[in-house]
């Protein structure tokens, strides 16, 4: 166990350009086995095919995909 | 970068700092979440993200090297609201995950103005339930699983908190905390706390002078002139 844990409490922080937020992106949708399109339907009913495409429509959703 | 993403990166940084203090505070040892952010303004606060896996790993619940029996599976994304000052969650899903079969247990998740009916902070059990699943028979939905209902925990401004969660897991002997993890617990839940009622105040401001005239405050409307947020 750590004596001090406050030395973790300093987050590391990662800009991303345009392209690479669509690098990003593409790779969570490959790793879900989806296409936004597809993630974007399911989240409109509120039920996704599973527990990664649930996740990779949180994580993707508020960069805007079809934007980038 | 024009000023509201600095703003943002600069409370996301906070914001995950507070997160990583409160797991390291009660339940984990040397957590460091991590903020991946767009140069265009959100931000998505994960464990052990990079800049091409936006999905990073699962935080084991434990506060030595014996394995965990518990994982915690945490995103955060964030945005600046209206007002470009003040920092937003749009979105933020905690799963807890058995580890000794990388199975979801149950989900808590907040999607703020949610493309769907279902309300924006909600409960998702994993796995079999027989009576939840009963009642998707019933009601004529007997493909789905229980995992597919919305179970709601509370709105926008009053949802469980990570803390909540955390607390769970302890008073219910699921993991083994630190011997002084209920003030670090209450000192993050407090700041939640307070975070969500400026929050409430900032969009009711009429009722939050009401109720400090109530009490013997003076509170007056600001004048034309003055920004309203």
């Amino acid at each position: 166990m750590s004596d001090t844990n406050t030395q973790y409490d300093d987050a590391d922080v990662i800009v991303l350009n345009d392209d690479e937020i669509r690098v990003a992106v593409e790779n969570a949708l490959a790793e879900a086995d989806c296409t936004w399109e597809e993630l974007q339907a399911q989240a409109a009913e509120g039920c996704f095919v599973s527990e990664r495409a649930r996740r990779t429509w949180f994580i993707v959703s508020t960069f805007e995909p079809s934007a980038a | 970068m024009s000023r509201r993403p600095l703003d943002l990166r600069r409370q996301a940084k906070s914001f995950a700092d507070e997160l990583s203090a409160t797991l390291n505070g009660t339940v984990t040892d040397g957590i460091r979440l991590v903020v991946v952010m767009a140069a265009s303004g959100q931000a998505v606060i994960g464990y052990r993200l990079n800049k091409s896996d936006l999905y990073g790993a699962d935080i084991d619940l434990t506060l030595s090297l014996s394995p965990a029996r518990l994982r915690l599976r945490l995103h955060h994304t964030l945005v600046l609201d209206e007002s470009n000052r003040h920092l937003t969650t749009d979105k933020s899903t905690y799963t807890l995950v058995t580890a000794d079969n990388d199975v979801a247990v149950l989900t808590y998740d907040y999607v703020r103005d949610p493309p769907n009916k279902y309300p924006e902070a909600h409960l998702h059990i994993d796995g079999d339930a027989p009576g939840l699943q009963r009642l998707l028979s019933l009601s004529g939905r007997a493909k789905k699983r229980p995992v597919a209902l919305h179970l709601p925990v509370g709105g926008r401004r009053y949802r469980p908190s990570l803390e909540d969660l955390i607390e769970f897991c302890i008073l219910e002997d699921l993991v083994t905390p630190r011997p002084d993890w209920q003030s670090a617990l209450e000192a993050s839940r407090d700041r939640f706390h307070t975070q969500q009622l400026r929050a409430a105040v900032r969009r009711k401001p009429d009722e939050a002078a009401s109720v400090l005239r109530d009490i013997g405050w003076t509170a007056s409307a600001p004048s034309d002139s003055c920004v309203r947020t």
